[in-house]
């Protein structure tokens, strides 16, 4: 009898693993799908419009050599995003440490007050600022040709908001670890750089990342304040000018090929850092 | 005369009162008395019970552990074994057991109803005696002042015990509430938390209100403070104080502490010169925002004539007035500055040098240095642009008040109040429309949230589950699409759906060559108002699920692995063990999670702008609206595309007020650090 259980139990386990590996094939199938079909897309020659079809009739780079062609300005959105996610990659990082660093570690009067009204302009939507923005930047001329500049500065100014991840695991840090480095005669600021920082390691890597990642995928922001300048966009609001009714016909095969070339490099810088994002992403939840 | 007429009946309105609380008080007491008649009664029938259970099952584990015994002694065969306990199962499962343990809660949940009672009216009774006291005191004062003096003392002690009683019986109705709320069943207990948050809260706006009327008062005291420390400040300091009020940072630089001094003295330049040539003429013009006249033109020869700009107006003014708030903080700094550093000189102490600042700045407010620039950027660049467009939704900014050619002005809340107007104007009125935008951005971030984080779940569950192989390869597969700029990927998928797009390519082809029929259309994905909500939620889940699986494995992997060995060993099924052990112990760690996640879904511009841009357009809403438009989509193309200002102004305030309220109200119902118990 009791064998007959345990039988019956291994074989429901096989039944049960066949069932999840078709799943999870079905499943891998499903979200690797879009990706298969933009990539033969992008070898399209024959035709640039939007077709019915997924298997190019003809082969070839003819998209690719286009995109660094002079006459489209890819290369150009390309440069632009590059520049932009380097600076603020560096900066917000570094606006996020000094405000996660000082929320965690001291105590002063406007401590609470201050990460209350964080929390409130948190629940504004964003847009709302996005006019004043506008109309700020363009008296100090940061807008259509030189958005780059003006984007690095409106996305890194308020990044500061954005402490909550980096504050979480700073408070997981045991603070004898500063009251020591203090009795030795160190300064705070030599605490944080000498002290905390070197053990902030993964979460370091997880900000960069997630700074880095972030205007590669901003449209709106960057249309906006380039306004129109072919010189000043990005790529994201350059590509998605590319799918515009009257430009779509012509444009949607290019389309393809610049999601790839822009999808590849975060890509590839995703999957070496994988670990570090897993880390930051469930670090995040979890402490809410 | 009038004083001698008002006496007596002033008197006998008090002893009136007191009469009636006295009866009052009897007969609540009585209450009282009739109530734990009751409760005993309760409790006798509840002992009862309790006994007959208690020799029931006790009964069974003696005849189980018997029976277990003559299996082993071998003294029954196993069939005969297996009968018998089956037959134990069946009793234990008998009808007379379940109506026991029914009775016995419901017994139960009336025993503490009565006792929470108990409690209450003794607090009435308390409340009355503290009436009664402090009426007796004044008529004995009135009566007989000299015993009054003696007996002051008495009263206050009698008043204090009463609001400690008060206090004792307010606890013990906490923890009647707790004893109740484990007698009842689930759906019960989460109606019992409802009523509960909602009857809290006027007791919450009470103590709003209590907590505002502080804070003015310490604003008004604080400010008498402030007006009189200034002015002490300036009669009892020397000379280089009470430059200082004119000239900042004077005093500082005067003793010694240039550096310090040299901050407040630019900050006062670089104030003056800023009014002066910058804000004042937009501070001056603050409440009118510029009169029509004023306004910019094209003269004959077509050169623009600028003129006064309602929106650099509003800007700049708001600005001066943070520039304002922040130069008479400095300046009340400077002034305290100098008061401390002369007590300093007075007790002959070694004054803070710009050296000791600069260290001081690394060291001891070295968290100062580090918000000064983040905060600044707050300010400048959140603060500053929320504060305008709350401004603007009493303003008519709109396509036809667009500075420089016209200018706009203050319409008071006459954008909020086309909120409330149901007239229908012209078949498109904006109350109906946001109404219904609204009800759709509410069901979509349920969906979209709940859909997401049970897909999520399953697959995570799936990947992790013992004896499947490759986890990294599946996990990684996923990821992948988190890699890939949203963008690019929505963009592409949302073309994927088109009519004519590669889905419904297939679709067609299927249709032709397998089911022979020619005439098939495409589906109408996105030009159908139902289709295209549904497929919006769909294609959401692929965005969305491969993140939440890498939330819920990390959680997963939290769980101790020994409750579902001791449920393994219990028997419980897989369904069992999700339910009872998996999902409460997920919604208990991501509540907040699922929250923040949920108001993150109310403003997902990316999903929906991409998707389908807000449509399937209806005509018959207002402003361009679609059937799938959120609330955050709907406001941009009001901003961007009609130039309507001022309602996106309203709706943006709205959102803030409908995920200010929902995060409220959730955070108060999900299960906090209060029922930790549940899962010890």
């Amino acid at each position: 009898m009791v064998e007959k259980h345990s039988m019956s139990m291994s074989k429901k386990r096989t039944i049960g693993n066949v069932f999840s590996y078709i799943a999870l094939s079905l499943i891998s199938i499903i979200w690797i799908l879009p990706f298969v079909f933009l990539v033969l897309q992008s070898f399209r020659c024959e035709s640039t419009g939007v077709v019915g079809y997924v298997l190019p009739q003809q082969w070839g780079l003819d998209n690719y050599i286009f995109l660094f062609s002079p006459d489209a300005n890819f290369l150009q959105w390309y440069f632009n995003t590059f520049i932009i996610a380097l600076f603020v990659c560096v900066l917000q990082t570094a606006m996020q440490f000094m405000m996660a660093y000082a929320l965690s570690r001291f105590r002063f009067a406007l401590r609470k007050p201050l990460m209350n009204v964080m929390l409130v302009l948190g629940m504004f939507p964003g847009f709302l600022t996005m006019i004043v923005l506008y109309q700020v930047l363009k008296t100090i001329g940061l807008t259509g040709d030189n958005a780059v500049p003006g984007l690095i500065l409106v996305y890194v100014a308020s990044s500061g908001m954005g402490y909550y991840v980096i504050k979480g695991f700073l408070d997981t840090l045991p603070k004898s670890l500063d009251e020591a480095a203090l009795v030795d005669g160190a300064t705070r600021m030599q605490i944080f750089v000498k002290v905390i920082l070197p053990l902030c390691k993964p979460i370091l890597i997880y900000t960069v990342l997630t700074a880095f990642m972030g205007p590669w995928g901003d449209f709106i922001f960057a249309a906006c304040i380039a306004l129109g300048s072919q010189t000043g966009m990005n790529v994201a609001a350059g590509l998605n000018s590319w799918l515009s009714a009257a430009n779509i016909s012509s444009n949607f095969t290019h389309f393809c090929a610049g999601g790839v070339v822009v999808a590849i490099p975060v890509m590839v810088l995703f999957l070496f850092l994988q670990k570090y994002y897993v880390e930051g992403v469930t670090g995040g939840a979890v402490k809410g | 005369m009038e004083k001698e007429n008002n006496t007596p009946t002033n008197q006998s309105k008090e002893e009136l009162k007191i009469n009636c609380l006295s009866a009052l008080n009897e007969e609540l007491s009585n209450l009282i008395s009739k109530e734990e008649e009751l409760q005993l009664e309760k409790s006798t029938l509840i002992k009862e019970k309790q006994d007959r259970y208690n020799s029931i099952t006790n009964e069974l584990s003696t005849r189980e552990s018997d029976l277990d015994k003559a299996f082993f002694n071998d003294e029954i065969s196993k069939e005969e074994y297996l009968k018998a306990d089956q037959e134990l199962s069946k009793a234990r499962e008998s009808s007379e057991i379940k109506t026991l343990t029914k009775d016995l809660l419901t017994l139960k949940k009336e025993y503490y109803y009565s006792v929470k009672k108990c409690h209450e009216t003794k607090i009435k009774i308390l409340k009355n005696e503290k009436k009664l006291i402090k009426l007796n005191a004044s008529l004995l004062r009135r009566n007989d002042h000299e015993t009054y003096k003696a007996q002051k003392g008495s009263v206050k002690e009698a008043l204090l015990s009463n609001e400690k009683q008060i206090e004792s019986e307010k606890k013990e109705v906490k923890t009647t509430e707790s004893a109740i709320y484990l007698t009842l069943s689930k759906g019960e207990q989460f109606v019992f938390k409802f009523k509960n948050f909602f009857k809290a809260i006027p007791g919450k706006f009470e103590g709003l209100g209590i907590a505002i009327s502080k804070l003015v008062l310490k604003i008004v005291f604080g400010i008498g403070h402030f007006f009189k420390e200034l002015g002490l400040t300036f009669v009892h300091g020397d000379w280089k104080t009470k430059v200082s009020y004119f000239i900042m940072g004077f005093g500082s630089i005067a003793r010694g502490q240039w550096l310090r001094g040299l901050v407040f003295f630019i900050f006062e330049v670089v104030f003056i010169l800023y009014m002066i040539f910058f804000g004042g003429q937009y501070l001056g013009k603050l409440n009118s925002l510029g009169y029509y006249w004023e306004a910019s033109s094209i003269a004959e020869d077509g050169t623009i004539i600028y003129g006064a700009n309602s929106f650099n107006i509003l800007l700049y003014g708001v600005l001066s007035l943070f520039f304002i708030a922040a130069f008479i903080y400095t300046w009340y700094l400077n002034i305290k500055q100098n008061k401390i550093s002369e007590q300093i000189i007075k007790d002959e102490k070694k004054l803070e040098g710009a050296k000791d600042d600069l260290r001081a700045m690394v060291d001891k407010n070295f968290h100062k240095t580090l918000l000064a620039l983040p905060t600044l950027g707050i300010v400048i660049f959140t603060i500053l642009p929320i504060f305008f467009m709350i401004l603007v939704a009493f303003t008519n900014y709109d396509a036809n008040h667009n500075p420089p050619l016209n200018l706009f002005g203050w319409v008071g809340f006459d954008n909020f109040g086309q909120l409330f107007e149901w007239t229908n104007s012209g078949g498109a009125s904006f109350s109906m429309t946001f109404g219904q935008i609204l009800l759709w951005t509410l069901v979509w971030a349920f969906f979209a949230t709940f859909t997401n984080y049970f897909l999520g779940m399953l697959v995570a569950m799936l990947i992790n589950k013992k004896g499947i192989k490759l986890k990294k390869l599946w996990r990684t597969i996923l990821v992948f699409s988190i890699a890939i700029p949203q963008f690019i990927s929505i963009l592409y998928v949302s073309q994927m759906f088109a009519s004519d797009g590669i889905i419904n390519n297939m679709h067609m082809w299927i249709q032709q060559n397998w089911f022979g029929n020619a005439e098939a259309t495409p589906i109408p994905f996105w030009e159908n108002e139902w289709l295209a909500r549904i497929t919006v939620i769909i294609i959401n889940l692929w965005i969305g699920v491969p993140y939440l699986m890498l939330v819920v494995t990390g959680i997963l992997m939290n769980i101790p692995a020994d409750l579902y060995e001791s449920a393994n060993v219990d028997g419980a099924s897989a369904w069992q063990q999700y339910s009872k052990i998996t999902l409460p112990y997920m919604l208990f760690i991501t509540g907040p999670y699922l929250l923040t996640s949920f108001t993150g879904n109310m403003n997902n511009f990316n999903v929906i702008y991409l998707l389908t841009g807000g449509g399937p357009k209806d005509i018959n809403m207002f402003g361009n609206a679609g059937k799938t438009d959120l609330l955050i989509t709907w406001l941009f193309s009001l901003a961007i595309n009609d130039s309507n200002y001022k309602l996106a102004a309203v709706i943006g305030i709205m959102v803030f007020i409908v995920v200010a309220v929902v995060s409220l109200v959730v955070y108060n119902l999900i299960p906090s650090t209060k029922n930790e118990e549940e899962f010890q």
